[in-house]
């Protein structure tokens, strides 16, 4: 264990329903979503005019004058002002990277309280030309006589126009992420139907999580959206298997990945209250869950070697073996499902002793996981997944399933841009 | 919504009006502009009884200038006449008298407060119970001839005398601002409980107010008359838990981010909601506002299943439901105190409000049945009857219709939302424990509201 | 030194005015220092997607030797026409880094002509000193297709492995302004990089990218980390702008010794065939 006794707990959490990009949203910005699910949270804790320890938050797509979100939310928002703030990021790992980093601060003896955030808009995302629009409009501010703007201006096409939105696209890969995923889904040879079958499972979760009115400590509406929109609590297999695939169609193997199993660019906000022992007792707050550990893993993608999203499958057993923990340990999984396919990816290598062996040094493999273990109140699929809120959905959500099914353990994992991955044990208080 | 007429009336068109002898309605001083100006003027207490002189002194202990006498032509804040030993009718001739010849010497928003056994006729014999009646008559009919945003109340004693505690903490509630939009009313004081309050103590606010170190759970608080008792209860020193559907989080999380209170995103109707209710307010629940309602109007030739149930099942059901849960598992506190929200529809009906009133009245009888057992706990639960008060849900009524019904109350128009929740801070304090059972109509002295 | 006159200059050579001179190629060796200029490095790695490093990437020493390239080329004194002559191969030598700030030595000079399967081959021998060390060769190898000289010399040609398109570790979309983002970056300003007009003019039937665009951007890809190595380069198909081109390491790996690819997608031929081995 990392930390012999960990002071700090899970108190609650709060989010914004999630809404598809360009929809209900479009027209709210990082901060005023960040700043409303900070909002509910102060009031369904009372907090109010409260100094916190310390408010950690960031976002994925962050335009330049947000150099100071956090910061800035906490402002607008009913805290006192004089609760300090920071920015931090880890592509889709930024919110549980917010509640790790403020759960270590807590458990330091650092401070007594903290709130854990995340957002995303990809409907507000910072627009930038490409290159090429970039590299005319300098020279065009360079040019003295109208004749040569006019022929700097001759060179511009139609497509330089389109914005470059810092969406999914890999850096150093120039691949979307849905393609990497297609890559990897190939090379695991998973299939259609499994892909489906997992979308379907998480949109039927959420959505009996939604009916059961599961989410209404955990969530405020805002701007009048009072479920997570991208939710099709009637989809079917036959429904599912309409869709065209959109990733991997430039591959040999069969593209299997389509809108349905795959998340949609989505807008949100998350939070997580956290706080010790002593400051949840001191506010007659009722822990909910702790997180014990967190591993985070990277591999290199970049020429291939790996799958961009595979870190967790590396993270997840350096994570157990340091807890002395096996599968059988843990009453729910909480696997981030960037696509379907990821997640299947995910259950097959730990299952696979080539994989177990080979690439992760282990003896046997890590095994099956009970599917009805297995993102419980459905995930990304079905919510959407704004990036860095996503973190801070899934803390909260396990958090509270612990206390409220008196279940023991659960086991965090959301894969991030770059190679990476976060993962955390989270025991219920 | 804004009362146009109001602010015309009191401005520009002073004149035009008063030569034409249109409604002249004044603002109303409401505790929030003037705390402590009903103990700037003088209060009359007119009476020969030892109590008429009790209160006097009573006043007099709490920093007020007390004349004992009419006639003096001074402007008079308040009349209080105590008629609490009034055998026959013919004992409430002098006083009576008193009281009009005192009414030309009122400040504007005076007030005039009588005080009487309340009538009790399947227990009193048939003289005191004729004099007990009449007082009320008096009352009434004087609250409807008050001018420039006076009021006519009466404290009714049931079985107690005037030093019951919820007497004193009665007459300070219609003395001040807070019970500026309270007018032909009665509040029945059926027992010495409470705990005794100055003058000054009562228009305290927040660590040292009424409701200081007590929680307080508001249904309904997202907005209109909801958000306006949190506010007012905040405001007394009350912690909030506010609740309202989940779909009015957003509006919820700024009303109790605004009162430094907690949200619970609840719909009332659940199985779970009393167990829910208790849990966000720490395991026992001391003040419980059930203030959520909704309206479905259709005359009933009209209606249909879902309106009328819909209607009931959050109106009153609900109420039942969860007073009920709460009680069976011992989740109210000892002293809990109940305010729930009636309305004048459900006590003088309402064209096209079947459901909502039929919901109304039965808040007003289940509030009445449930005293005896709140009382088992030294708890108190009443009713609130608002009547036409601005809110989003009146400003929906056709522009004639809003204005006839503002005019149409003594006071001449509309009551605001802090009004109700003045009258139900009031009952949710401890110096009200007295009054327990009871429905107090909070209407301008008008019929008409929703 | 300006590049356009020297095109205008081979375009005038070019035309059937009179017939290519037959004669020994000049031997002459043209000499000449360059400083490592942060901000003109900047404008290379900037289009060619490297990191702005200390160490300079090797196609910024070509691009340093490149004007004086085609001061040789173009001198009347050459036997072959240099416009429409392609660039096939290209192989630099590294031996330890040249740095940001070093003043490069560079010596240029021509060897050649060689016999082809398609024409006839040159050679421009770059040499890169730095304080008297040498840390660069250069073979640059342009073709004249389709031309035969009589005095040209036997060589083995650069046998092509067979290529089978890989899954792409990478794609890049390419815009036709990278033609001219890499020419103001490079100082190479041929025309067929430029205007559609000149690339048809030449058999392309777009704007085609700088075949050391493409080599440098790749070499950029694979990041090598290594002290001395060799990086060559063969060009197959030109990359017709716009395109959408992948990019694969076939052998090897990231920072070390690798074979890698840029090829067509769709048709899965390859553009630029490159590999990186250590020089011991």
């Amino acid at each position: 264990m990392s930390t012999p006794h960990p002071r700090a707990v899970i108190l609650g959490g709060n989010r914004i329903q999630f809404a598809r990009s360009n929809k209900q949203y479009a027209k709210a910005s990082n901060l005023d979503m960040l700043t409303s699910a900070l909002d509910g949270l102060i009031a369904r804790f009372g907090l109010a005019g409260e100094r916190l320890g310390e408010v950690a938050g960031g976002a994925v797509l962050k335009h330049s004058k947000d150099f100071n979100l956090t910061r800035e939310a906490v402002l607008g928002s009913a805290l006192a002002p004089t609760t300090p703030a920071f920015d931090l990021g880890q592509a889709c790992a930024t919110g549980l990277e917010s509640v790790v980093s403020l759960t270590q601060k807590i458990n330091a003896g650092q401070m007594e309280s903290g709130i854990a955030a995340g957002v995303d808009s990809a409907s507000d995302a910072p627009i930038v030309v490409g290159d090429s629009m970039r590299e005319i409009l300098l020279e065009l501010s360079r040019a003295k006589t109208l004749p040569q703007r006019a022929k700097i201006a001759s060179q511009i096409r139609p497509s330089y126009l389109t914005p470059q939105a810092p969406s999914t696209g890999e850096p150093r890969t120039g691949l979307s992420m849905g393609e990497h995923q297609a890559i990897t889904t190939a090379a695991w040879q998973i299939s259609r139907e499994a892909q489906d079958e997992l979308a379907l499972a998480s949109h039927h979760n959420l959505a009996r999580a939604w009916d059961d009115g599961f989410f209404d400590d955990l969530s405020t509406p805002y701007l009048g959206v009072t479920r997570d929109t991208n939710l099709r609590p009637d989809s079917t297999p036959e429904s599912l298997a309409k869709l065209d695939p959109v990733f991997g169609r430039k591959l040999r193997a069969p593209a299997t990945m389509t809108a349905g199993n795959s998340t949609p660019l989505t807008d949100g906000a998350s939070t997580v209250l956290l706080g010790s022992e002593e400051w949840a007792a001191e506010h007659g707050f009722t822990p909910l869950a702790k997180v014990i550990d967190a591993e985070a893993a990277a591999v290199d993608f970049v020429d291939g070697a790996e799958g961009l999203l595979m870190a967790p499958a590396y993270a997840v057993p350096r994570l157990l073996a340091r807890n002395g923990l096996t599968f059988a340990d843990f009453d729910v999984f909480e696997i981030h499902e960037a696509f379907a396919a990821t997640v299947l990816c995910h259950l097959a290598a730990w299952e696979s002793e080539e994989f177990c062996r080979e690439k992760l040094g282990l003896d046997a493999p890590l095994g099956p996981i009970n599917r009805s273990k297995l993102n419980p109140l459905g995930s990304s699929l079905a919510a959407g997944h704004p990036f860095a809120a996503t973190g801070g959905r899934i803390i909260a959500t396990t958090a509270k399933h612990l206390r409220l099914t008196g279940k023991k353990r659960s086991l965090v994992s959301i894969c991030a841009a770059g190679g990476q991955g976060l993962t955390a044990i989270v025991e219920a208080a | 919504m804004k009362d146009t007429y109001l602010d015309l009336v009191n401005g520009p068109f002073k004149q035009v009006a008063k030569t034409l002898g249109l409604p002249r309605p004044v603002r109303l001083q409401r505790f929030d502009s003037t705390p402590e100006h009903y103990l700037s003027a003088p209060v009359l207490v007119l009476g020969t009884s030892p109590g008429a002189q009790r209160i006097a002194d009573r006043l007099l202990d709490n920093g007020f200038e007390v004349r004992r006498h009419p006639g003096s032509g001074e402007s008079l804040r308040a009349v209080i006449a105590v008629f609490d030993d009034a055998g026959v009718p013919g004992d409430l001739s002098a006083t009576a008298l008193e009281i009009g010849a005192s009414l030309r010497t009122l400040l504007p928003c005076a007030r005039v407060i009588t005080v009487s056994p309340a009538p009790r006729p399947e227990d009193q014999d048939p003289a005191p119970a004729a004099a007990a009646q009449a007082v009320t008559g008096l009352t009434r009919s004087l609250a409807h001839e008050m001018r420039i945003g006076g009021t006519a109340n009466g404290i009714l004693l049931d079985g107690v005398d005037v030093d019951a505690a919820s007497v004193t903490a009665a007459l300070w509630f219609l003395l001040s601002g807070k019970s500026a939009y309270v007018s032909g009313q009665f509040l029945t004081v059926s027992s010495a409980a409470g705990e005794e309050i100055g003058a000054r103590e009562f228009l305290a606010t927040g660590g040292s107010g009424p409701l200081a170190g007590r929680t307080a759970v508001v249904t309904g608080a997202a907005r209109g008359i909801g958000a306006a008792i949190a506010r007012t209860l905040a405001r007394d020193g009350a912690g909030i838990v506010g609740v309202d559907m989940p779909q009015a989080g957003q509006a919820l999380a700024g009303v109790m981010n605004e009162v430094g209170g907690r949200t619970l995103q609840l719909d009332i109707t659940a199985d779970s909601a009393a167990e829910r209710i208790a849990e966000a307010a720490g395991s026992e629940v001391d003040i419980l506002v059930h203030n959520a309602g909704i309206t479905r109007d259709r005359l009933l030739a009209n209606m249909d299943a879902s309106r009328w149930d819909s209607v009931l099942a959050v109106n009153l059901e609900s109420q039942a439901r969860i007073n009920a849960a709460l009680g069976e598992r011992n989740l109210f506190a000892r002293g809990s105190q109940v305010v729930a929200l009636a309305s004048t529809s459900g006590i003088a009906g309402n064209r096209g409000q079947t459901n909502y009133a039929a919901s109304k009245a039965g808040v007003i009888g289940l509030t009445a049945a449930s005293a005896r057992e709140f009382a088992q706990r030294s708890g108190t639960i009443n009713a609130v009857a608002p009547g036409f008060i601005e809110t989003d849900m009146t400003a929906k009524m056709p522009a004639l219709t809003r204005q006839v019904a503002r005019r149409l109350a003594s006071l001449q128009q509309g009551g605001l939302p802090v009004d109700v929740a003045e009258a139900i801070a009031f009952l949710a304090s401890a110096p009200a424990r007295g009054i327990n059972g009871s429905t107090l109509r909070v209407c301008g002295q008008n019929m008409v509201g929703a | 030194m300006k590049m356009l006159p020297l095109y205008a200059k081979a375009v005038l050579k070019a035309l059937p005015l009179g017939t290519a001179k037959t004669g020994p190629m000049p031997s002459r060796t043209i000499m000449r220092s360059v400083p490592i200029e942060a901000a003109s490095y900047a404008g290379f790695t900037n289009v060619v997607g490297a990191g702005l490093g200390n160490i300079v990437h090797p196609g910024y020493l070509h691009v340093l030797a490149f004007p004086l390239s085609m001061q040789l080329l173009s001198d009347p004194e050459v036997p072959l026409p240099m416009m429409g002559m392609v660039h096939i191969h290209n192989r630099i030598d590294v031996h330890g880094p040249v740095r940001v700030g070093d003043v490069v030595d560079l010596h240029v000079r021509l060897d050649g002509p060689y016999q082809h399967k398609s024409g006839t081959t040159l050679d421009i021998l770059v040499e890169g000193k730095v304080d008297g060390v040498v840390k660069m060769v250069e073979t640059t190898t342009y073709l004249a297709k389709g031309r035969t000289l009589p005095e040209a010399k036997p060589r083995a040609g650069i046998e092509r492995e067979e290529f089978t398109a890989p899954t792409p570790t990478a794609v890049w979309h390419l815009d036709p302004i990278i033609g001219t983002r890499y020419a103001r970056a490079s100082g190479d300003y041929n025309p067929i990089h430029l205007s559609g007009l000149a690339a048809r003019g030449f058999g392309f039937p777009r704007v085609i990218a700088h075949g050391m665009y493409s080599a440098s951007r790749a070499l950029a890809a694979v990041d090598t980390r290594l002290e001395d190595y060799r990086w060559d380069v063969t060009f197959a198909k030109p990359v017709l702008l716009p395109s959408t081109v992948g990019f694969a390491i076939t052998e090897g790996r990231r920072h070390e010794a690798a074979k890698f690819a840029v090829f067509d997608l769709r048709k899965g031929r390859p553009h630029v065939l490159s590999e990186v081995s250590e020089l011991r």
